[in-house]
């Protein structure tokens, strides 16, 4: 009996409970999507934004699109915890950052030392570390703000362009935690994604370029081509496109190679301040565009010659890239530091704080680049200008002649 | 716990005083003045209506005559029978010299070869209650005891419960006689038993014990047997209470004895070494043992090829996980671990909850209530009225009690999927809408905490469960490697080659040898 009742006071004294304590109504909460972080020179102090779901679905939002199932709220604010916490004022809500997938940081903080901000993320339990960080030079607002093609939220739609990274080189995707190791590494230089609006009507957001961080601030960006060439750098090569075009006396004819795997490898041999670099590249993929005024036949030959191009087209991307890497921003966010550290790491310690001004900027870096096509699509032939057809009149009996 | 062994010794008295008081009905010798007999009949059955006593003159030669009566109950005694066989021959031909001591000499012109002598005049009864026709003359102390049961029984049909695609449309029925035929006649073989025994004081309800000796594990039926024999009850109205009577978990809410309506089910569970229980009056017959496996098996996996039944199964264990736990998973997911809601889905459910007054269990308990509101009214509810409920059954439990702010769309979806899942393991349906409750509140005071416990109790309470005996979770636990051919998965047909090791039987094999076919003769 004693037992029985045992029993019956712990399952009907649950009921008598609140609940467990990370029990909490989703309606209690506010969803927060995208955080940004903003530069106040007059205040000195950090502007803090935050996307959070529109819990109520405004009327009329079929014809705005998505873009009203948002709200996005500012805080001026010392640190960013504090700011979370003060934000509730405005939001009249928990703020919750477990769906939190973007982390934007305007290009003025970014030229500041900026990167601490983000370690209280890493840290707290709620917060994702597999969340994107990106580098904006427009007002955080209007990101927020654009209106969206798909997704409810701008947030959503900036990370769901991030998936299809493996098709594209022209942005290398940038996640918190993949920042944070960049960070720690012996090189100790990062590189983030730059986001805009496009200037042209639609307004809407996109990816364009590359934003190099050294001593956690930001010292210069790469442009779209030499994102390009960073990603050849930082073996990372997925998928993309390259695009050459074919010498010739006046036409314009292109060629392009749409690679699908590809692999880069890096020999640094260290004397004393010398580095010299070997940086082997091999690619491989499709032939994509080809776009000839005379067309040929796509033999084994023809192939080769292709091949040679885009290796030539490859190696000149990747050139670009070191140079403004080496003579402009004096920055080393390639694989080439690292494994330079890991095979001299003797002599690194010597050079490891004139590394990036003296060493890398003044390397000297050969690029060889080997590009192979395995298929060429459907069909050998190229585009042939169509031959005209005989005209066949099945009313031939009403011509009168 | 000990007042409770105080109750249970109280119950024991109380049970033996029953007994005492309801002995079986004294001896009662046969009056050898018909008018005598049938007042004590009178007297004992009262005045029913239906109670006939046919009064007639047996034929001797020379003009004499000898009075008899016929003692039966209308309706369910057999008129023909009565007409043609008994009353034709003994009026109209008569016997050729009158009887001395006993009836032998009637007893040869009746033209019904299932006959019996009985001397004790309350069995007679007893015997005519049972659809019997009785005949008393007069002048002798024993009365003719005729079988010509003769009512109106349903005729067989597919059971409504478990219908299957391809596969026999047979179906047992209330009378008991016609479906131990239908058993007999799918297991032409000498061992197959039938052992009846009557229970019930005033019911008198025929059970009958179907096994196959060889096969099914002697000590085993003994066990089924003997529990059977120990009740004294008053009334055994169905198969449900003898069910509870005798199973080893009464308080459980899983069910260790199963349950079928189909002929073709019995024989395949007779052959594989179980016990069959056919209760008169009922077409539902009960089986033993019972595995939590068995739900999750229809016979029809057996028909079709291997591999879609195995497809089906897994959907099956699917289908039970999903239906316990899907509300359980849902108000885990929204109110504690936000983080498993994918970052895609939460505006809309997000927007849905802001509608809602309620809190989440709360609205989860609504939507539960209503769907077995519903479900309940549907079962009781005369077809004609039927397409009304659907109506209004589809207004409160869809879009308009959505959009009318009572529940939110994710939560009819998430309790919707349990409920649909549900139909798809009818044998412990009912287990399940309990489970379902239990994991709501689980979930609704400790999140993913409390799922996880819950389980494990679950679990744990699983495991213990017993079949006469028989560990309810077998083959999983106690793990019999061998029978998980024909577990979540089934085999080829030609691969089950031995019978399970789940259920006891003193036969192993069951094929031991199959053609070589495929081109390899």
């Amino acid at each position: 009996m004693k037992k029985i009742c045992y029993i019956s006071i712990i399952i009907v004294l649950p009921i008598f409970l609140t609940g467990c304590w990370n029990n909490e109504e989703i309606d209690k909460n506010a969803l927060v999507h995208g955080v940004g972080f903003d530069f106040n020179e007059e205040t000195q102090l950090v502007n803090y934004f935050v996307e959070i779901v529109k819990p109520t679905q405004g009327p009329g939002n079929e014809q705005e699109g998505g873009a009203s199932q948002n709200v996005v709220l500012e805080l001026e604010s010392d640190t960013p915890l504090n700011a979370a916490r003060e934000l509730i004022r405005y939001a009249k809500r928990r703020l919750y950052y477990g769906h939190t997938r973007l982390w934007l940081v305007t290009e003025e903080l970014a030229k500041l030392p900026f990167i601490p901000l983000l370690d209280v993320i890493r840290r707290e339990q709620m917060t994702r570390l597999n969340s994107y960080v990106f580098i904006t030079p427009d007002p955080i607002r209007d990101i927020f703000e654009t209106p969206t093609l798909y997704e409810n939220l701008s947030s959503d739609e900036i990370v769901s362009a991030l998936d299809q990274s493996n098709v594209i080189a022209e942005f290398i995707p940038v996640k918190l935690y993949e920042l944070i190791k960049m960070n720690e590494r012996p090189i100790k230089s990062a590189h983030v994604p730059i986001i805009t609006i496009s200037e042209d009507e639609s307004g809407t957001t996109s990816i364009k370029g590359t934003a190099i961080i050294k001593d956690q601030m930001m010292v210069g960006k790469l442009g779209i081509n030499e994102t390009i060439g960073l990603r050849m750098l930082l073996n990372n090569i997925s998928g993309g496109i390259i695009t050459s075009e074919i010498p010739g006396p006046e036409s314009r004819e292109f060629i392009s190679l749409e690679f699908k795997t590809g692999e880069s490898s890096i020999k640094p041999t260290l004397t004393g301040k010398d580095l010299k670099v070997e940086v082997n590249i091999s690619v491989s993929g499709d032939l994509g565009d080809n776009i000839m005024v005379e067309s040929r036949e796509l033999d084994a030959e023809f192939l080769k010659e292709i091949e040679q191009l885009i290796a030539n087209r490859i190696t000149e991307i990747t050139y670009t890239t070191l140079n403004k890497l080496q003579k402009e921003l004096k920055t080393d966010v390639t694989d080439i530091g690292v494994e330079t550290y890991r095979n001299f790491p003797n002599e690194w310690k010597e050079i490891q704080d004139i590394y990036h001004e003296e060493v890398f900027a003044n390397a000297q870096i050969e690029v060889n680049t080997e590009v192979n096509i395995f298929h060429q699509g459907l069909t050998n032939k190229s585009h042939n200008v169509p031959q005209k057809r005989p005209y066949n009149n099945p009313y031939r009996f009403l011509d009168k002649d | 716990m000990s007042r409770f062994r105080n109750i249970n010794k109280f119950f024991k008295q109380f049970q033996a005083n029953q007994s005492k008081i309801q002995k079986n009905m004294p001896l009662k010798d046969i009056y050898p003045k018909l008018k005598d007999n049938e007042k004590y009949i009178k007297q004992v059955i009262g005045n029913s209506d239906d109670v006939i006593f046919t009064k007639f003159n047996i034929k001797l030669p020379e003009d004499e005559y000898l009075d008899a009566f016929l003692f039966a109950i209308d309706g369910i005694v057999d008129d023909q029978i009565k007409r043609d066989s008994l009353l034709k021959p003994l009026q109209l031909e008569g016997i050729k010299e009158r009887p001395n001591k006993n009836l032998d000499k009637v007893q040869d012109v009746i033209q019904v070869k299932d006959i019996s002598v009985e001397k004790d005049l309350n069995k007679a009864i007893n015997a005519a209650l049972n659809a019997q026709i009785v005949l008393f003359v007069d002048g002798y102390k024993e009365a003719l005891i005729i079988k010509g049961a003769g009512f109106e029984v349903r005729s067989i049909s597919e059971p409504l419960t478990e219908q299957v695609i391809r596969g026999s449309g047979e179906g047992f029925i209330e009378n008991n006689a016609i479906n131990l035929t239908m058993v007999r006649r799918r297991i032409v073989n000498p061992n197959l038993r039938f052992e009846s025994y009557k229970l019930g004081e005033l019911t008198q309800t025929e059970v009958t014990v179907a096994y196959i000796k060889g096969v099914a594990k002697a000590e085993f039926v003994k066990k089924i047997k003997d529990r059977i024999q120990k009740i004294k009850i008053d009334a055994l109205n169905n198969d449900g209470e003898l069910e509870q009577l005798i199973e080893d978990h009464p308080y459980s809410i899983f069910a260790t004895v199963g349950n079928t309506e189909r002929p073709d089910k019995v024989a395949y569970l007779l052959v594989e070494g179980r016990v069959v229980i056919f209760v008169n009056g009922s077409p539902v017959t009960l089986f033993a043992p019972n595995l939590f496996l068995e739900s999750f098996i229809s016979t029809e996996d057996y028909v079709s090829r291997p591999y879609y039944s195995s497809l089906i199964r897994i959907i099956r264990f699917f289908a039970f996980i999903l239906c316990i736990i899907s509300p359980g998973l849902y108000i885990t997911a929204i109110n504690f671990e936000k983080n498993l809601i994918p970052s895609d889905m939460i505006v809309p459910i997000i927007q849905a909850r802001e509608l809602v007054p309620f809190p989440l269990v709360i609205e989860v308990l609504i939507s539960i209530l209503l769907y077995e509101i519903v479900r309940e009214a549907g079962v009781r509810l005369p077809k004609q009225i039927g397409s009304a409920l659907s109506i209004v059954g589809a207004l409160i439990l869809g879009e308009v009690s959505v959009s009318a702010g009572l529940v939110g769309a994710p939560t009819v979806v998430a309790v919707s999927i349990s409920y649909i899942a549900g139909f798809v393991i009818t044998p412990i349906a009912d287990t399940i809408a309990l489970l379902r409750i239990v994991f709501i509140f689980a979930a609704a005071m400790f999140g993913s905490y409390g799922l996880v416990v819950a389980s494990l109790f679950l679990l744990m309470h699983m495991v213990t469960l017993t079949s006469f005996g028989i560990p309810y979770m077998a083959p999983f636990s106690p793990l019999h490697f061998r029978d998980l051919k024909d577990a979540i998965v089934r085999f080829p047909t030609r691969l089950l080659r031995h019978r399970s090791r789940s259920i006891p039987s003193e036969k192993d094999q069951k094929l031991s040898n199959a053609p070589e076919t495929g081109g390899r003769e």
